[in-house]
């Protein structure tokens, strides 16, 4: 038996998009992985018009007027992906020092299939700078179950809160 | 060449937990997990305990007779201290450099303070005696810097929480080792009691409560979440550019950069 990890949910800064779900929501979420080089090459070199318009949704066939809820990237969702519809949910255009990002999620038979993010900058120097350190939103995502976890890196802890610790109960659980 | 008097081992140094794939004890101030699924055998155990001992008792500045309390108050001179001493002290210069001193074993009140790169060292070291134990798998989790080598399981990476600097009982992003990640260190604002084992004065207007980095060594993330924390996202930008680590700080209203290797 291992321990189960809960993933947070986490309200974003400018410039930071965070989808959240739960993890007890039990949906299976497809495990895929990009080549980080690939994807964030793809994100440094698209552009967008000059005045981008905010708040761009794709309304996802069957639903009602309350879908433009999931695209609101900016909020933290704690709904289950299984309750939105099939289909694609396109984030507000955030800004920040480098440029903008715009994420894409892309929902078939409740669960997310692909997330896909959009980043633009100012200049070419700004490009190669927002390549490595605006965070792209990768379509990876972990599988519900193995969300479990070995190890936990935090703060060094003392020998007392060791005791009380989530690596304490991951050790626990191995021995 | 006059005898450098080490302090004893540490009688009170405990075991916390001991099984035929585990091992946990008390070292540095904080606690040491160890992980060998294919298993850890007693000989590879010992020997992590010893050498866990033998450095902390070399370079801790909580004993007054330990070498580098000794250097730091010029009780020795560099050339009377141990060859371990000065790599120890030029790997802590080179990052230094490296950092352009937002990293440095040189604390504002005076002496040389290796503290805030020995558990590194020492991770480092662990994970050489269990290369040369023959241990294919492996996980070594000191005080929260972890370094891994193989797999947890067939056909699955070592996987690590980032813990939620807020909530100690849960974990705020993930991270799955690679092959060329092996290493992940966490540097935050010291819980009430820890006084050790982290250099640096964090910046408490710089904006971050907690940096985590990975990269293919342990002491490079460890160097780099420190300086990182301390000098805020200046520093952040410069070694994101700079060296091949990836990055997760988190401020005030959380998560502030995440690269893409961290699943929040």
């Amino acid at each position: 038996m291992s321990t189960r990890a809960k993933i947070a949910s986490t309200v974003m800064s400018a410039g930071i998009l965070l989808i959240g779900w739960l993890a007890a929501a039990g949906h299976g979420l497809g495990f895929e992985s990009e080549a980080e080089d690939d994807v964030a090459a793809d994100s440094s070199t698209t552009s967008t018009s000059p005045d981008p318009q905010p708040g761009t949704t794709v309304q996802p066939p069957g639903k009602g007027a309350g879908a433009s809820a999931p695209s609101q990237a900016s909020s933290a969702p704690t709904t289950a992906v299984g309750d939105y519809a099939d289909g694609s949910y396109t984030g507000t255009e955030e800004f920040h020092r480098f440029g903008s990002v715009t994420v894409t999620v892309t929902i078939t038979n409740g669960v997310i299939s692909e997330v896909a993010d959009v980043t633009t900058a100012a200049d070419q120097h700004s490009q190669s700078i927002a390549a490595r350190a605006i965070p792209a939103l990768r379509s990876r995502v972990l599988t519900a179950q193995s969300a479990d976890v070995d190890t936990i890196s935090g703060a060094t802890l003392t020998s007392d809160a060791y005791l009380g610790s989530l690596q304490a109960a991951l050790d626990e659980a191995r021995a | 060449m006059p005898t450098i008097q080490l302090p004893r081992l540490r009688a009170d140094r405990k075991v916390l937990r001991r099984g035929p794939t585990t091992l946990t004890f008390e070292t540095m101030g904080t606690v040491a997990s160890v992980c060998a699924p294919g298993g850890l055998g007693t000989a590879a155990g010992v020997r992590l305990l010893a050498e866990f001992d033998r450095l902390e008792n070399r370079f801790t500045m909580y004993a007054s007779e330990s070498e580098a309390a000794r250097v730091s108050r010029g009780e020795l001179t560099l050339e009377q201290a141990s060859a371990e001493y000065r790599l120890v002290l030029a790997c802590a210069l080179d990052w230094q450099r490296i950092s352009r001193g937002a990293f440095t074993p040189y604390p504002p009140s005076g002496g040389i303070d290796l503290t805030g790169i020995v558990k590194a060292w020492a991770i480092e070291a662990g994970g050489s005696i269990l290369d040369e134990a023959g241990i294919p798998d492996w996980c070594l989790n000191v005080g929260g810097d972890v370094l891994v080598r193989g797999q947890a399981a067939a056909g699955r990476a070592w996987r690590a929480g980032i813990a939620d600097p807020d909530d100690p009982t849960r974990s705020t992003a993930f991270f799955e080792f690679t092959p060329r990640a092996r290493a992940i260190a966490t540097s935050g604002y010291s819980q009430r009691g820890d006084h050790i084992w982290r250099l640096g004065e964090p910046d408490p207007t710089a904006g971050f409560s907690q940096v985590t980095v990975t990269s293919s060594g342990i002491v490079a993330a460890d160097v780099l979440a420190t300086a990182i924390l301390a000098g805020g996202s200046g520093t952040l930008l410069d070694a994101l550019i700079e060296h091949p680590v990836d990055v997760l700080a988190i401020g005030p209203g959380g998560i502030q950069h995440a690269s893409g290797v961290f699943a929040v």
